[in-house]
């Protein structure tokens, strides 16, 4: 078993195929995927998109809760990096417009960004 | 009196009629407010100009951890609606800006981990412009939580005969907490369909807060009827339409109080001070 690989997807019925999110916080749903097979672990409504504040740490604290050791998504808001550096979950920024199974490659060629602090848009 | 000036959609003209019609009021003798709850944006101190202004700080409670004590069991997490607290494997950490200080967490931590402290959230200010008290509530930024703050600073007010309350746009808690206490409220709109679409949810909030509204339409000779349909639907009253007047809007962008350049503006904001006093328990009356 590799890492578990979340990444926030616009439509998680799409599996692998789903385009990503490019939000975290208020990302539609999560697909985890085991880093070395591919394959879909888990598949998460994220009931964070509509609240009022603290969308990004509820958010979070969802991927703990699901164990995840990477999130994947295009952007990660303040608290929502705090807390995922925190929590001691790897966190990469992917460029939008991409599927779920070209975003995990890309994570494993390496070619995925480790976001660092003060790289807030 | 409490009247607090409302609207859906921001840039109808709330604080142009609150500034402008809280400062004739004082003029004419009455003892009246102005009071800037529009507290993530306030700009009513622009054209009013205050001066001997004293300022204070309010806070609200927040948690703190006591680290000592803490096992990281995560109750307090599991507790939190606004997600003001995240777990971590041996610890939590608290994001107090998102916490609605119910306390709820030092109650369910089985270890007693966790205890309240004072947090700032903004500043209370008051002055005068002549006769006028001019309250100001502003937000500290980054503070997401502008409830607290609103109802500082209308409980801060002193007993005045009129009290005109420039509240946020939209239909957000901090656009509830305005205009709950008011005992009138006039709905600032303007007819183009973003003013048709933002007053319904406007006239709808305050009709599930129990309050009766009341509307002054802004720009009205711009737009389309839409605005004039939907207030005669719904039986809401007109106190006044003022047509657009470009020596209102350079006053206004002059921080000026517009009143003083125009006639249809004076005229309007007449109609609704009467509608005021109207309004009013008998015995109070503004000398014209």
């Amino acid at each position: 078993m590799g890492k578990r690989i979340a990444v926030s997807v616009l439509d998680r019925e799409k599996g692998a195929d789903a385009g990503i999110d490019p939000r975290f916080g208020r990302a539609s749903g999560f697909i985890i995927l085991d880093e070395d097979s591919g394959e879909i672990l888990e598949s998460l409504e994220n009931t964070n998109v509509n609240a009022a504040h603290g969308a990004g740490t509820g958010t979070a604290s969802m991927m703990s809760e699901n164990k995840v050791d990477v999130a994947i998504s295009c952007r990660f808001g303040p608290k929502a990096f705090q807390a995922l550096k925190a929590m001691g979950i790897g966190i990469y920024t992917a460029p939008e417009g991409k599927t779920v199974s070209q975003v995990l490659e890309m994570y494993k060629k390496g070619e995925l960004e480790p976001m660092e602090i003060k790289q807030f848009r | 009196m409490k009247v607090a000036f409302a609207s859906g959609k921001g840039g109808t003209g709330k604080t142009l009629f609150a500034t402008n019609l809280a400062y004739r009021a004082a003029g004419k003798g009455l003892a009246a407010a102005y009071v800037d709850v529009d507290v993530e944006a306030p700009n009513g101190h622009l054209f009013l100009v205050p001066s001997d202004t004293s300022s204070t700080r309010l806070s609200v409670e927040v948690p703190f951890l006591k680290t000592e004590t803490c096992s990281g069991c995560g109750e307090c997490q599991k507790f939190c609606a606004y997600n003001a607290i995240v777990a971590l494997r041996d610890t939590v950490m608290l994001f107090p800006e998102l916490c609605h200080s119910c306390r709820g967490c030092m109650r369910v931590c089985p270890e007693g981990a966790l205890a309240m402290k004072k947090r700032e959230i903004g500043s209370i200010s008051r002055g005068f412009r002549d006769a006028l008290a001019v309250y100001t509530g502003t937000l500290d930024v980054g503070e997401a939580r502008a409830v607290p703050l609103i109802e500082g600073v209308l409980e801060s007010v002193e007993h005045t005969e009129l009290v005109i309350i420039d509240a946020p746009p939209g239909t957000s808690c901090s656009a509830m907490a305005s205009v709950d206490t008011a005992d009138l409220v006039v709905l600032v709109t303007e007819p183009t369909p973003f003013g048709l679409h933002d007053l319904t949810l406007a006239v709808e909030m305050c009709r599930a807060l129990g309050k009766n509204v009341s509307a002054v339409i802004n720009r009205s000779d711009l737009g389309d009827r839409g605005v004039f349909e939907y207030l005669e639907r719904e039986g809401i009253e007109t106190l006044a339409a003022v047509p657009f007047d470009k020596s209102i809007a350079e006053a206004y962008a002059a921080g000026k109080l517009a009143y003083e350049n125009s006639s249809e503006l004076a005229n309007a904001l007449q109609s609704v001070e009467d509608w005021i006093i109207k309004s009013m328990p008998a015995g109070k009356e503004i000398a014209s």
